[in-house]
């Protein structure tokens, strides 16, 4: 799937130079080779170049510029609200009395609006902007929290110390998804569990149909205004790469209307979501987003004159293994018939046997 | 802070304003679906502009 390129930017070795790496550094010679690249190593800073799709440093940038504004800050938090509260509700689910929950990517605390004793005792926010983490600090939540800024592509937890991960609208913006989540297995006790809440790939699509529309008539072409985002079927074996057990994918979408296309794009600024692809162009001509907001209007619009926004959102839960966790029965050791029962020529019997 | 969000309401309204040209450019978009490229609905957009910057007084 990904090509490594032995020469970096296409430079041709040439034989004198070759020998000398070969004697210096073997593995620049003969790289090995993956069908995807491995995670990194704990505590370091790279992230292999074939996964480099979003600016991390530019989104700490628009994370913090958000967040210092606080009141317009606070009045774009509905989205973020309500996911945080789905993704508590499935957390809910588990009837276990937490000691310390991480949370990662807290931004201003979203989860922790949501969370009660009865959960956990503690909360960890981690997050990369200093400034977001901080933008509530002096509101008292039911469960105490602790904040930390934490580059969730490099997590600083030692193996098998924490008994719960939860995120609710970060992990689109991670670069290397598959090596995050092997951090965070890693980084989990055993029967430790992990719940997240991240955008899908129709998060938005008709504001990328949109822009691309308008850049193609007012400007010739397209360029990268959306982010990529995960797919629902790939989570599962990502899930399950990391190695995770247990694990539970599901699908869900929020519609937000807005009076126009201009308003949608202002409120994603100031939730500090704008765009940071990498090959983004940074500026957006005035032309074109007129453009865009007269065919998104008419496209996608609702006939009272205001324009919905798609956001959808996976789920995913998945455990460490561990012992102690239910297995599946062995093959072949069912009593009832399961066609039979489903047919319905068995109810009877069944109850009977019950 | 407040003014950059003033800029952008009165952007909103001017295009709320000329809704008429406004769909007749998204309608002329939609009809080229498969084929759009550069200023295929060029005089639809110009009209459209024209309206917002007539309701804006500025012109870019």
């Amino acid at each position: 799937m990904h090509m490594f390129k032995v020469g970096s930017a296409g430079v041709p070795f040439t034989r004198s130079f070759l020998t000398r790496i070969t004697a210096k550094n073997n593995s620049l010679v003969r790289p090995r080779f993956y069908s995807t690249a491995p995670p990194p190593p704990v505590g370091s800073k790279t992230v292999p170049s074939t996964f480099q799709v979003f600016d991390r440093e530019a989104k700490k940038v628009q994370k913090n510029r958000a967040a210092s504004n606080v009141k317009l800050s606070r009045q774009v938090d509905y989205v973020k609200d309500e996911v945080a509260f789905r993704v508590v509700d499935r957390l809910l689910d588990i009837k276990r009395e937490f000691n310390e929950v991480v949370e990662l990517g807290s931004g201003s605390g979203h989860i922790a609006k949501h969370v009660d004793t009865d959960m956990m005792k503690k909360l960890i926010m981690c997050d990369m902007s200093e400034v977001m983490l901080s933008r509530d600090e002096e509101v008292e939540y039911e469960v105490p929290v602790e904040r930390r800024v934490v580059d969730e592509e490099n997590l600083p937890f030692p193996e098998n110390s924490l008994e719960c991960v939860i995120s609710s609208l970060s992990m689109h913006w991670i670069n290397d998804l598959p090596g995050a989540m092997i951090q965070i297995q890693r980084s989990l006790k055993p029967d430790g569990v992990f719940i997240a809440g991240l955008f899908g790939g129709d998060t938005l699509f008709e504001l990328r149909t949109s822009l691309q529309l308008a850049e193609l008539d007012r400007e010739g072409g397209i360029s990268p205004r959306i982010s990529p985002m995960a797919d629902s079927r790939d989570l599962g074996s990502l899930l399950s790469r990391a190695g995770f057990t247990l694990t539970t994918v599901d699908v869900d979408e929020v519609t937000v209307n807005y009076p126009s296309a201009i308003e949608l794009m202002e409120d994603l600024r100031a939730m500090g979501e704008s765009n940071a692809v990498i090959n983004r162009r940074g500026l957006l001509k005035r032309d074109t987003m007129l453009a865009a907001a007269a065919i998104y209007k008419e496209m996608y619009g609702n006939p009272d004159g205001t324009i919905p926004a798609t956001f959808q959102i996976l789920y995913m839960i998945g455990w460490k293994p561990s012992p102690t966790q239910n297995k599946p029965l062995e093959r072949g050791s069912a009593k009832h018939s399961l066609k039979e029962r489903l047919e319905g020529n068995d109810l009877t019997t069944t109850t009977k046997s019950q | 802070m407040s003014k950059p969000r003033r800029t952008v309401a009165a952007f909103s309204a001017s295009i709320a304003t000329c809704a008429s040209t406004a769909t007749a450019y998204g309608a002329c978009i939609s009809a080229t679906m498969n084929d759009v490229h550069k200023g295929v609905c060029e005089k639809e957009f110009l009209a459209f502009k024209e309206c917002v910057q007539a309701s804006m007084k500025r012109k870019w």
